[in-house]
């Protein structure tokens, strides 16, 4: 450690945001891949492409529904029905003991065959579980929350450092060397400051009662989470009613149609799912909810709206909708929070906001990583006395593969959707097990290969991986990106925008490192 | 690059990651027991605001470690500290 509070500031950030910074660009990545999580699933599902039919015969269609339900499905405890949204795809029915099924929206009538076949996959959800837990339970979310940390003493003590961080923000020296390093570096950090605080802050506030359980604890005891909660949520608890019992009078079920309709003049919202607890029984309580992500919502907490009917009578329990005029309590915080951490408000707009502030998180903690080996090319600082030479040569091949090599096994992750049998019992588990093996493979090659070589070779497959999916697509599915755009399936068609973009844009960097090689 | 100076970043590693969660767990639970003493504040929002403070206190006791020339005097201040906010825990009960 070196002398001067500025100095020592700089070695806090070059150590910490280095040795944190392999981990924060992984979970940073398929973070930012997460954004798009649920157009992710659709694509890894490949279901059919069905004609977009927004406004189709719907009281067919929930008619349908009920009477496909009631004849496979009359003892579960809930049903749900998937409306379908902005893009078409078939309406999805789902009971109580993993029963599903899925019916032409324009019609009712049900999908058999390879129409209602989906791929078993966790979809764009591994990348959200990669993003907090690293798919390595307890150990992997105390080691994303040890990341966290490093990122929130990096970020401040990078400030500390920077105290031109205005001028900085308009410098930029390309082909320098060096210099255009550290400037790239100063450019995405100031530019994404803001983001970059608000993610990482929300991201351990998300899950502040596991992380720091201590004042709960002392106050409430061990086991005091829920009566906390409810402490801290001085509203009325939503309208539940209690079972009565399987053999309870029968109750005939009321028009699910007339109901979606009246909710929607309640919500001022399109109904997007219909859920039905207790279907058939005396206590049976029907919820329709509008969409999920509400565009329209002028608060950023709780936006989901819903109307609870009761069954027997057809009676409104509940109608929920986001007023910004109702009384906030303490417990929104949190929600707050939550929702700024998922972008879960502002629609499609923000989403891409989102995704292109962690693409620039992401280049900064690249940038930043990279810069440590550049400097060091050139004059070695002998940190590690005789050692230097070899630590060096690691530090290289984790960058290599904390990168290049996170974004080839995300890009796998898709291949092995498509690759693997489709019959599979356990292929959702080996999907994220081949993203795994994948990522490994990519640090042991990067040990292997000199440093520009395993730079040149990993960004070069991922290229050619991601400008080839939807050729996979199509000859694994028959699916393609002329299909889902011709059908209005921008959701799907999007993921291989995004992939031949990122396919690109990998294309040029592994360019510019060969031009490195062989100038 | 002395074996002393290894030593050294190693201790200070140690204290601002294990001594900081101590210290920063110790803190925010007093905090927690002593702001529903402030009018308008319940028990709950409390534990609330106490728990999401607590990451900020623990980056700046991180940067504190890793900013002054003395570590043992951090040392000594976070172990005193610790033993002080216990011990006003205790006394609670």
């Amino acid at each position: 450690m070196k002398d001067g509070f500025r100095q020592q500031m700089a070695w806090l950030h070059t150590w910490c945001g280095l040795t944190a910074g392999w981990l924060l660009c992984a979970i940073f990545l398929t973070g930012t891949l997460a954004v798009f999580r649920q157009p992710i699933t659709q694509w890894m599902e490949a279901r059919p492409v069905v004609q977009s039919t927004v406004g189709g015969d719907r009281t067919a269609v929930l008619r349908a529904a009920t009477a496909h339900l009631e004849a496979n499905a009359g003892k579960a405890r809930f049903w749900r029905i998937e409306l379908p949204g902005e893009n078409g795809g078939p309406v999805l029915l789902a009971w109580q003991g993993g029963g599903q099924a899925a019916l032409d929206p324009a019609t009712g009538a049900l999908l058999t065959g390879d129409l209602a076949r989906s791929r078993k996959t966790e979809g764009g959800r591994h990348f959200m579980s990669f993003h907090y837990m690293l798919q390595a339970d307890t150990p992997g979310y105390w080691l994303v929350g040890w990341a966290s940390m490093c990122m929130l003493v990096a970020l401040v003590s990078g400030v500390v450092v920077h105290r031109r961080i205005f001028q900085d923000f308009f410098t930029f020296r390309p082909g320098k060397g060096q210099r255009s390093w550290l400037d790239a570096h100063n450019a995405t950090a100031v530019l994404a400051l803001p983001f970059l605080f608000m993610i990482v802050y929300t991201g351990l506030a998300f899950f502040y009662t596991s992380y720091m359980p201590w004042p709960l604890e002392a106050v409430y005891g061990v086991d005091g989470y829920p009566r906390y909660q409810s402490e801290l949520d001085g509203r009325a608890s939503a309208a539940r009613r209690v079972d009565g019992g399987a053999g309870a009078v029968a109750v005939t079920l009321p028009d699910l149609a007339t109901l979606a309709q009246q909710a929607e003049t309640l919500m001022a919202r399109p109904a997007r799912r219909v859920v039905v607890e207790q279907p058939g029984r005396a206590a049976m309580v029907i919820r329709v909810f509008g969409p999920a992500d509400d565009a329209r919502a002028e608060t950023i907490a709780n936006t989901l709206s819903s109307v609870a009917f009761d069954g027997a009578t057809g009676a409104v329990l509940e109608v929920k909708t986001p007023r910004p005029q109702d009384a906030t309590t303490s417990a929104d915080v949190h929600e707050v929070f939550k929702a700024l951490h998922l972008a879960r408000f502002g629609g499609w707009p923000m989403k891409w906001l989102y995704f292109a502030s962690g693409l620039l998180g992401t280049a900064m903690m690249a940038t930043g990583t990279i810069l440590f080996c550049v400097k060091r090319r050139k004059k070695s600082a002998q940190e590690f006395g005789r050692a230097t030479a070899g630590v060096y040569r690691v530090v290289e091949a984790l960058n290599v593969a904390a990168m290049a090599g996170t974004a080839l096994a995300c890009i796998g992750y898709f291949y092995a959707n498509r690759l693997l049998p489709v019959e599979w019992a356990d292929r959702s588990l080996w999907e994220i097990r081949a993203f795994l093996w994948l990522w490994l493979l990519t640090l042991l090659h990067a040990l292997a290969r000199p440093p520009l070589r395993a730079w040149v070779e990993q960004l070069s497959a991922g290229a050619a991986l991601c400008l080839a999916l939807p050729l996979l697509n199509y000859l694994t599915t028959g699916q393609h990106l002329l299909a889902y755009a011709w059908a209005g399936d921008w959701q799907r068609a999007g993921v291989e925008l995004v992939a031949l973009a990122f396919g690109v844009a990998l294309a040029v960097m592994a360019r510019r490192v060969q031009n490195k090689v062989v100038p | 690059m002395t074996a002393r100076y290894r030593w050294e970043v190693a201790g200070r590693f140690l204290l601002a990651g294990v001594g900081g969660y101590g210290l920063t767990a110790q803190l925010s639970t007093v905090l927690a027991l002593a702001l529903p003493w402030l009018p308008g504040v319940s028990r709950a929002e409390g534990v609330l605001v106490a728990s999401l403070l607590s990451f900020t206190f623990y980056t700046l006791f991180v940067l504190w470690v890793f900013a002054t020339h003395s570590a043992w005097r951090v040392w000594l201040i976070a172990i005193s500290a610790c033993l002080l906010l216990y011990g006003v825990q205790a006394l609670r009960t």
